[in-house]
């Protein structure tokens, strides 16, 4: 390689998009794809691997002079556009003269860009329409970016408000997708950039930074929402029909996926519309090119590098390039048409309609492994691009302009490194691989590209382009760039020659030593050397390579024989892979490594060393679900977090099992973490320092893991064992004073329960006592939740029972888990610590069912705790306020009462007198025919409970004098308020019909003294007289 | 308060209930009203001559006539409180009033003839005698008017009483003439009672004739 130009040519060499880079480039980077699938029919028809030189000569070259419409299709970066260029440039070279070649590029990917390019041919310039295409300029013209994405938004709402489609959505779903759409926080969801509107605007807006074949449709996940999602939209006031649709979504699976397709009918709409073009324009632009290049008596050869770019007319598109020349369309005096068309296999699927699949003559297909099975081909690819950078662009220039001969191919002059390792071409030309190796390329390829990635595109940007760019500008620490899959590095082999090159490279570069060793060479630490060569190898590199790249060079454990290259057929990159790890190397030194056979679990306990050594050294200790070494300290944790769970008898320190439940099996807590831990580490009890110990620990935890698969039955284990042992009884302490603690303060939160638990069976009236005192403890471990009924308490006292009951059961749970003891770590048999418990009831009875405040304010980070301790506050916040309304409350009935009797101290006794009283004045009004019910269900209630009525009045008497919270709660916890308002309702009935009464009797009385013509107050009154007078006198007979 | 709306009520309806009763049968009722208000006139009527009787004649009814003179008054009260007098009301009433009448009537006649009978005997003895015959007559017949109990009898009886005084008065007697015409009018006079002055007034009034003497 020549560094200095390959520095400055990369950018232009290595170019994703195969259009950016240059012709000359592009035929000096070329190498031939001889995995093509012909196949007639994308499903079942049948398949023929050729050649791009036998496909070119055969279809594109179209001797025959046929109309043909042929897909290129594979996946994104497979190489259809590396394809489409060659036939592109192949047919410059040797198309007839009157067949006009036409290659539409990707260019910026937009309508807009591809617009331009059609427009900029020449054949265009002459076709007497000129309005039309100026229409389209100017449509494609006059689109401000920054508001189009909202435009295409506003549209797709415009679309479904004036659609008469039903056959996706209904009428009243279109009305609630549209309300749904015009919410804010749904339209923001949309707008995201992994969303489809952003999608679609890539397609119709003049950005240029987006060469890929992404498919402008929506997809269902686009409209996926979860629960919070809905809730939120209730809760912000949102349209309810937004929030139909939204729990529509929500609850049933089919319908984003049924959102996705209806949307996608109106996709070209929406982008016909924002790009200003009427249906039909873009049809009609290539109708005339047709016709026009017909006057001109030619033919035409159209290549479309990705049939995206004509997303939004895309069916247009493929109308005119499936409208043969000849039958029924004759008429017409169109040319002959030959398209060759690259798109993927995705939007093949989804948007080629059934007739355009049946007008398609041929199908290219390109494989994805398109190197899979030929690493010389991969080989030679990488070869060409280290190749062509290394040249300055006017040698390629020239080997072009001399017909780009294979024979001629011009070759670099290796600046940095005389002997390295090569490739050589099929016309004989070794092409340097530096800083490559074959063996780096392969593992390269499989370490950093997942299978469907392994395709030129990502090749050149994720490994060549990475490689080269930590090359060129971070040689002192090169190799460093990022590996994705650090775990399909072939290991150390044997595992235990990392330690002995760690300990002559040091920390500072044993990563890049390590990186290197692994992946160009054979992941020892062997050096020998070649008797044949005379070179000499370290690690199966030539010591060589190791100067070339300045990577710190060590002494090497001698091997006893030179390893023996197996010479056998590699048919494919994983064959290759194989052939290679069979070279062994045997050492002819005893040294204090072990050689034993290497295991994967060996290689991952290194990798956790490693993992280790670094984090030592001052970096951070990664934990999570990401790399391999990072998924491996993480399981090391985990399992220290399990071995202390088992390993402290919690019960015998003074922990509550449940106190243990609530940290480690429900809110996930570590009881250890780590220093300079990366993430998580706000969720451990003890921060473990970053020293010798603690390397020793986890060390022990990762063989664990690793080399005992689980268990302490490997070798060596005993020692670690030990280790680990001294180190639990030291950390105990420290622990369990964490555990049993929030800040300095001892868990209250059983006391919080506790509290609870004893209001809760005062409020819903289960203790019957008016002195917290006499509360029993078996009233708080007895089986008595109960529902909320039917009740005269207070709206405040029932809003409380409501908080009450939404935890009832795990305040109960935890009072009685926390007490619980369960007997040789069975949880069949579990007793009651019962002095404790009896201790923690007497001392929060003692405390009239308050918690330490000031603890209380403290906040416990465990959630279960937390929420045991929240719930207490809240139900004892609410204590006062609950007191005082039910206060008021009882107040204003016994007024009621007095309003009504004139005396509100009345016992059973007179309740029985008021109710005969009031059974005579029924049967009265039932003997005068007065309208007025004799409610015998009210009464009856009244006569049952006479005496509770006559006790609650009593009661309330009693608790209207008390200032406590607490005395008041348990003076109406019994819901004396509900007896008295027994009597109420019934003095209330009878006060109604006794007004009624009264007005009847006056009007009776009326109609008597119209019939009558007396006073019916004034009759006898003269007999009265008389006998008042009589009366008179014989009262002075007696005395 | 509520105890007073109920009953109140109640004593509403039960009146109302009446009231339409005797509206619904006015004849019938009107015919019991008269009859009520006989009986209420009669008693008081009754009731007055007692009165008098006390009054002008020093009567005293017994305690049980008065008892049912009283409790006689409180069923007409109550009955007329309720504004409704039933046809059995009245009868019963009526009959009440005749217990009291027979009761009274007795109670009258043992009281008249211990008021009047000596005093009619003497003025009977005395009318031969006395200077006007008619006036004596006169004072006879009223006195006897009052056996009967009746407002104008007692009036009668008492000024019949008051007149036989005067009566005896002016015929001037001796004192022991006076004595022994009242033992004669009792039928107590002894011979011993036949003392000079009195002797002397039988001769010279010519009266031995009309004198008989028996045995105790």
């Amino acid at each position: 390689m020549n560094l200095s130009i390959a520095k400055k040519r990369i950018s232009e060499v290595i170019r994703i998009d195969t259009i950016t880079s240059s012709q000359e480039d592009f035929l000096a980077t070329h190498i031939p794809i001889n995995n093509i699938q012909v196949m007639k029919k994308w499903e079942g028809g049948s398949k023929k691997t050729s050649t791009e030189e036998t496909v070119y000569n055969q279809y594109v070259l179209n001797n025959d002079n046929k109309h043909q419409f042929i897909l290129v299709i594979g996946s994104s970066g497979a190489g259809k556009s590396h394809l489409i260029r060659w036939f592109a440039a192949r047919l410059s070279q040797s198309a007839p003269e009157n067949e006009v070649v036409l290659f539409v590029r990707r260019s910026d990917n937009s309508l807009k860009g591809t617009i331009k390019q059609l427009l900029e041919l020449p054949e265009v310039a002459n076709i007497p329409n000129r309005n039309v295409y100026d229409r389209l300029v100017k449509a494609t013209s006059i689109i401000d970016n920054k508001k189009l994405k909202d435009m295409i938004y506003q549209n797709f709402i415009v679309e479904i408000k004036s659609d008469d489609n039903d056959e996706f959505l209904s009428n009243n779903e279109k009305r609630r997708l549209v309300a749904l759409l015009q919410n804010d926080s749904f339209q923001a969801r949309m707008m995201k950039e992994d969303r489809a509107i952003e999608r679609i605007y890539s397609k119709v807006a003049e950005r240029g930074n987006d060469n890929r074949d992404v498919i402008a449709l929506f997809e269902p996940e686009d409209f996926m929402v979860d629960i919070a999602f809905c809730d939120d939209l209730v809760m912000n006031g949102a349209d309810r029909n937004a929030s139909k649709m939204a729990d529509t979504i929500y609850g049933d699976e089919e319908m984003p996926a049924r959102l996705a397709d209806y949307m996608n009918t109106l996709v070209n709409k929406v982008i016909q519309t924002c790009a200003g073009l009427e249906p039909g324009d873009f049809e009609q632009v290539f109708i005339e090119i047709r016709k026009e290049i017909k006057r001109q008596g030619k033919n035409l050869t159209l290549l479309i590098e990705d049939i995206t770019a004509f997303t939004g007319v895309n069916v247009a598109l493929l109308n005119v390039l499936t409208t043969e020349h000849t039958g029924a369309y004759e008429s017409e005096e169109l040319c002959r048409i030959s398209s060759i068309i690259g798109c993927t296999e995705g939007y093949y699927n989804k948007n080629f309609l059934d007739n355009h699949k049946d007008r398609v003559t041929q199908i290219f297909y390109i494989p994805n492994d398109v190197f899979g099975s030929d690493p010389n081909l991969l080989f030679e690819f990488v070869g060409r691009y280290l190749n062509t950078m290394s040249l300055t662009s006017d040698i390629i220039v020239r080997w072009v302009e001399q017909g780009a001969i294979d024979k001629e191919y011009p070759v670099h002059e290796m600046s940095e490194s005389s002997d390295w390792d090569y490739v050589e071409t099929s016309s004989g030309k070794k092409l340097c691989l530096f800083p490559f190796t074959k063996k780096s390329i392969i593992n390269l390829y499989n370490c950093i590209l997942q299978p469907d990635y392994r395709t030129p595109r990502y090749l050149l940007r994720d490994v060549l382009e990475r490689t080269l760019m930590d090359l060129f500008y971070n040689s002192e620490g090169f190799p460093a760039f990022q590996i994705e899959h650090i775990e399909l590095i072939p290991g150390w082999n044997p595992y235990n020659h990392r330690e002995y090159v760690h300990q002559r490279i040091g920390d500072e570069n044993i990563d890049r030593v390590e990186r290197f060793i692994q992946i160009w060479g054979d992941g020892s630490a062997y050096q020998y050397e070649d008797e044949t060569t005379g070179i000499t190898y370290l690690s199966g590199i030539p010591m060589q390579y190791f100067k070339e790249l300045r990577i710190p060079i060590f002494t090497g454990i001698k091997a006893g024989s030179v390893p023996q290259k197996i010479v056998e057929k590699k048919s494919s990159v994983q064959d290759y892979v194989i052939a290679e790890n069979k070279t062994k190397l045997s050492p002819i030194e005893t040294h204090n490594v072990s050689d034993n056979e290497i295991s994967p679990a060996m290689i991952n306990l290194q990798l956790g060393r490693k993992t280790l050594d670094k984090w030592i050294a001052g970096g951070m200790l990664n934990v999570g679900p990401t790399t391999k070494d990072v998924i491996m300290i993480t399981k090391a944790r985990d399992e220290m977090n399990k071995y202390l769970l088992s390993a402290i008898n919690w019960q015998v320190e003074g922990v509550s099992m449940d106190n243990i439940s609530k940290i480690h099996t429900i809110s996930k807590k570590d009881f250890i973490g780590f220093e300079r831990q990366k993430r998580g580490l706000q969720n451990a009890y003890v921060i473990l320092p970053a020293n010798r110990e603690t390397y020793g620990i986890l060390e022990a935890f990762i063989a664990y893991v690793t080399i005992g698969d689980g268990s302490w039955n490997f070798k060596d284990s005993a020692m670690m064992v030990y280790k680990v042992q001294v180190w639990t009884e030291k950390i105990k302490k420290e622990l369990i004073k964490k555990i049993n603690s929030i800040d300095e303060s001892f868990v209250d939160y059983q006391e919080c329960a506790l509290a609870s638990e004893m209001i809760r069976e005062i409020i819903f009236g289960i203790y019957k006592g008016k002195n917290i005192n006499n509360m029993s403890p078996e009233l708080i471990l007895a089986n008595n939740i109960e529902k909320q009924r039917e009740n005269g308490h207070c709206s405040q006292w029932n809003s409380l029972m409501k908080i009450i009951i939404d935890n009832d059961e795990k305040i109960k749970n935890t009072v009685i888990q926390y007490y619980n003891l369960s007997q040789g770590g069975s949880k069949s048999q579990v007793f009651l610590n019962y002095n404790k418990f009896e201790s923690d009831f007497k001392k929060v009875k003692e405390n009239r069912l308050t918690v330490d405040e000031q603890v209380l304010q403290i906040s416990d980070n465990i959630v279960p705790r937390k929420e045991i301790r929240d719930i207490y506050a809240k139900i004892q916040s609410r204590l006062q306020t609950v007191s005082e309304a039910e206060i008021e409350k009882a107040r204003s009935k016994v007024d009621e009462l007095k309003m009504y009797l004139e005396d509100d101290e009345i016992d059973d006794d007179d309740i029985l007198d008021l109710i005969n009283k009031i059974e005579e004045f029924y049967d009265e009004a039932n003997n005068a025919q007065l309208n007025v019910k004799y409610d015998k269900k009210l009464i009856d209630l009244v006569k049952k409970d006479v005496k509770a009525i006559g006790k609650s009045i009593e009661e309330i008497h009693d608790a209207l004098d008390k200032k406590d919270s607490l005395d008041i709660l348990m003076s109406f916890s019994q819901d004396p308020i509900s007896k008295l308002d027994i009597l109420l309702n019934l003095l209330q009935k009878v006060n109604d019909d006794i007004r009624y009464v009264k007005k009847d009797i006056e009007k009776r009385k009326d109609r008597i003294r119209m019939e009558m013509g007396i006073e019916p107050d004034k009759k006898y009154i003269y007999e009265t007289e008389i006998i008042t007078e009589c009366k008179r006198i014989t009262k002075g007979w007696e005395g | 308060m509520f105890f007073s709306a109920l009953d109140e009520c109640i004593d509403g309806m039960r009146e109302i209930k009446k009231l339409e009763t005797i509206a619904n049968d006015t004849e019938r009722q009107e015919r019991i009203d008269k009859k009520f208000h006989e009986l209420v006139e009669n008693n008081s009527k009754l009731i007055k001559s007692i009165d008098i009787a006390i009054k002008k004649n020093g009567y005293t009814p017994s305690y049980d006539l008065i008892i049912m003179i009283s409790s006689l008054l409180e069923a007409l009260n109550n009955i007329a409180i309720r504004k409704e007098v039933k046809e059995t009301d009245n009868r019963d009433f009526q009959n009440e009033i005749k217990k009291i009448e027979r009761e009274m009537a007795n109670e009258w006649e043992e009281y008249y003839k211990k008021l009047t009978s000596n005093t009619l005997k003497m003025l009977d003895t005395v009318k031969e005698i006395s200077s006007d015959k008619d006036k004596t007559g006169y004072a006879i017949k009223k006195i006897k008017k009052g056996a009967s109990l009746e407002e104008t009898n007692m009036i009668y009886l008492s000024e019949g009483l008051s007149e036989a005084k005067e009566i005896i008065v002016s015929l001037g007697l001796n004192e022991e003439v006076v004595v022994f015409l009242e033992k004669v009018g009792k039928g107590s006079a002894t011979i011993y009672d036949l003392t000079q002055p009195v002797l002397e007034w039988i001769n010279r009034e010519n009266m031995a004739y009309k004198l008989a003497i028996s045995f105790k």
